[in-house]
């Protein structure tokens, strides 16, 4: 009887908690309203369930606590959308493809900042793709390995300095440097700020490849090896091959890092909204989507804003497309040598 | 054997356009020497000179281990180029050199020289790559060394980056410059308040990322018994752990701002931080608790203990120091965020939070909801204002910025060093 009483119970207080949360979490994202007795009547709940019923609470909080992610990336994927898609709205095709950017005329279109992303990022993989991935190879294969606990770290901090670090420096030391070496009289071009960025991607690139070469089977290299070849044709030959989609998920990720890093760019770029004339080149000022946002957010207003939020969408979505392919590429990696 | 006859062709246009590289780069060296007044062009030669012979460096080494012989009709080709390519050096001086008005018209050579460059990386990469394959390298410590550099260079630059920001910036950090607020009036820096700000920042970011993540994991790792669950999880904690740091600050902006005050407040900071630590927070503590051996689950549930108990009473305390270390790893990542906090938390010349006092409530909860100043934002607020005046400030901030960093960093390395060393498993 006491037991059946004490289920009852317990389903009841569950329910309770459950509806009040509920209601707390949807009157703050709908009505803007933070309910002080829901979440006191939460918390009453949460108690009283960890008081009678450890086990069984602490699972419920536990799974609440897991979905915590998700719910993250789902608000900001709907806030970003409700807020972002009036801007694709009128015209789509003009908004991501055309060329002007115009606050003072309302014409919004992000094609100069798309192409300026392009560019950053293309510049930045150029660098960041060879030197991560020889890094990889060198920390994986080559090192001894009281080298490696040194190195692993070391690269790690590469990604630590904090981006509006890399965009001070940048700006003090590189951009002037070019701008006088090369003779050039703009300061923000693309280039100075791909180099920093390419930096700034490469510890991503190197510890994601690094794990990839890891994660091929020792036995593999060793079989080679006992055929005779030299370790850099079984590094070639078997170990390369084999790593070759978690390399490729490293170089998406180190893309996508590239083409969301916002402070650096915003610091070193000349915030031009045009093209570049003639396209390709990569000494003249100019605009990167994160950039955008970053330097114009906090004055905009009326259309303007939406047009960012735009951006914001665009960007959110481009690198949620490139890291999703990137995990699918690694799990995909993980099952072949589980199986294996 | 077509692809083959193919990739021949593309490997010997790949030999002719760093032949054609360094062409222009030595024509423009003799055209310095017959012009002295050429003396702006110096700067951009050598660069391009530099560039030029690093990749040609490649092309030497793999023509003269393979021994290829120029074709003729690549050689007239080559010529051809090589000619217009000269011509444009040689017969339209100053063309990259006169300096454009500064409206930023563009000279034909500057992006010329533009497209060199890319042209030029990515054939030396693929030169790189045309070297590793030759049979004649295999003895592997060339190769060795190739990877090396490219360990060596990054770290290069990252400790010529920390060593120039020690030397502008130490002459400014004075005990004033930490411990006081700037005073306008009398015209001295301090970044105080900025200090403070951060560690609230980080602070609470802390408190709310780290119970929610390990609970996650907890979660995945002991209860989680369908797979897709675990794959979610991480698809999504992935996710979020790429987004780029203004969309955080977006979302902050249309989601977090109208739901607490309207304005900037500290807890809006808190909370966009913490959410970019809890991915973080989430990855590594499954890797902790993943990496605890299954005997001593078994040991504690043979005793007659529940789930829960094992999980709070054995795992949890073996999988710590490892959570730890990736907590104090994630703290370095968003100590340093700017772009999230900019539209949400922060303000310029304000005072620093003040969470407790000596009078009356002891405790004030308020201070969550003002604005705060953080490091750096600082940082940015200094070059958004122009450098000129408070250029040694900013070196001054970044470098405690650094020092910030990388303490978390460096706790993080070593509590992992010295509990790997430690463990017995």
């Amino acid at each position: 009887m006491i037991e059946k009483l004490g289920v009852n119970l317990k389903y009841f207080l569950g329910f309770i908690v459950g509806v009040s949360t509920a209601g707390l979490f949807l009157l703050f994202i709908l009505v803007k309203t933070f309910n002080i007795y829901l979440f006191l009547i939460s918390l009453l709940g949460i108690l009283l369930g960890w008081f009678f019923f450890e086990d069984q609470t602490a699972k419920v909080l536990l799974f609440a606590a897991s979905t915590s992610a998700g719910a993250i990336l789902l608000l900001i994927a709907v806030f970003l959308l409700l807020r972002g898609f009036p801007a694709f709205q009128t015209d789509p095709l003009f908004f991501i493809s055309g060329s002007t950017w115009n606050v003072y005329k309302d014409i919004y279109s992000l094609g100069p900042m798309i192409w300026g992303s392009l560019i950053v990022t293309c510049g930045a993989t150029l660098i960041a793709a060879p030197m991560g991935i020889g890094a990889a190879i060198f920390i994986g294969k080559f090192c001894p390995e009281w080298l490696r606990g040194i190195l692993k770290p070391a690269i790690e901090l590469l990604a630590g300095i904090p981006s509006v670090v890399y965009g001070f420096i940048g700006f003090m030391l590189l951009n002037k440097a070019i701008m006088t070496y090369f003779a050039i009289p703009n300061m923000g071009q693309f280039f100075a700020p791909a180099i920093i960025l390419g930096f700034m991607a490469l510890p991503t690139i190197t510890s994601v490849a690094e794990d990839a070469i890891d994660a091929v089977p020792d036995h593999l290299e060793k079989g080679a090896l006992a055929l005779g070849v030299t370790k850099w044709q079984a590094i070639k030959e078997v170990t390369l091959p084999l790593a070759s989609s978690g390399i490729t998920a490293a170089l998406i990720l180190g893309i996508g890092r590239a083409l969301g890093e916002t402070m650096a760019v915003t610091m070193m770029l000349g915030h031009k909204t045009k093209y570049p004339s003639p396209l390709f080149d990569i000494f003249e000022p100019g605009e990167s989507l994160t950039s955008l946002i970053a330097s114009q957010i906090g004055e905009a207003s009326g259309e303007a804003v939406d047009a960012l939020m735009g951006a914001g969408l665009l960007l959110f979505f481009m690198v949620l497309v490139l890291s999703s392919v990137s995990r699918l590429i690694q799990s995909r990696l993980q099952r072949r040598f589980r199986r294996g | 054997m077509i692809s083959n006859r193919f990739a021949l062709l593309v490997k010997k246009s790949i030999y002719l356009l760093w032949f054609l590289l360094s062409l222009c780069s030595i024509l423009g060296i003799v055209r310095l020497i017959l012009d002295t007044d050429a003396l702006s062009t110096l700067n951009l030669n050598i660069v391009g000179g530099v560039v030029v012979s690093l990749t040609s460096l490649t092309f030497i080494a793999n023509w003269m281990i393979e021994e290829i012989q120029p074709q003729f009709g690549q050689f007239v080709f080559a010529l051809f180029l090589m000619l217009f390519t000269g011509v444009v050096f040689l017969f339209f001086p100053n063309q990259g050199v006169v300096l454009p008005d500064l409206e930023g018209e563009v000279t034909p050579i500057l992006a010329t020289l533009s497209l060199f460059f890319v042209l030029a990386i990515g054939s030396g990469w693929l030169g790189f790559l045309q070297l590793m394959d030759n049979p004649a390298l295999n003895s592997q410590s060339a190769v060795k060394y190739f990877t090396a550099l490219s360990v060596v260079v990054p770290l290069a630059v990252l400790a010529f980056f920390v060593i120039y920001t020690i030397t502008e910036g130490s002459g400014v950090i004075t005990w004033r410059f930490i411990s006081q607020r700037s005073d306008l009036m009398r015209g001295t820096a301090g970044i105080f308040p900025a200090i403070m700000g951060t560690v609230w920042l980080i602070v609470g970011a802390t408190l709310l990322a780290v119970p929610i993540g390990v609970g996650a994991a907890v979660f995945l790792t002991e209860y989680a018994k369908r797979k897709w669950i675990k794959q979610l999880v991480g698809v999504t904690a992935d996710c979020l752990w790429s987004t780029p740091s203004i969309v955080f600050g977006l979302f902050g902006y249309i989601f977090l701002v109208p739901r607490i005050t309207g304005h900037s407040t500290l807890l809006a900071g808190q909370i966009i931080l913490a959410s970019m630590l809890l991915p973080l927070t989430i990855a590594t503590s499954t890797e902790a608790l993943i990496s605890v051996p299954d005997e001593f689950r078994s040991g504690s549930l043979a005793l007659g203990s529940s789930n829960w108990w094992t999980i709070r009473t054995v795992v949890l305390p073996s999988a710590v120091p490892s959570i730890v270390t990736g907590v104090l790893l994630g703290i370095g990542r968003i100590a340093g965020e700017t772009a999230p906090i900019m539209l949400i938390a922060v303000t310029s010349h304000t005072t620093a939070p003040k969470f407790f006092s000596l009078g009356a409530p002891y405790f004030h909860l308020g201070a969550l909801f003002r604005e705060i100043d953080a490091l750096p934002y600082r940082l940015y607020s200094i070059y958004k204002a122009g450098v000129g005046g408070s250029i040694h400030e900013a070196w001054g901030t970044a470098l405690v910025l650094i020092a910030i960093v990388l303490l978390f960093y460096g706790l993080g390395i070593v509590t992992r060093s010295y509990f790997r060393r430690r463990r017995g498993w």
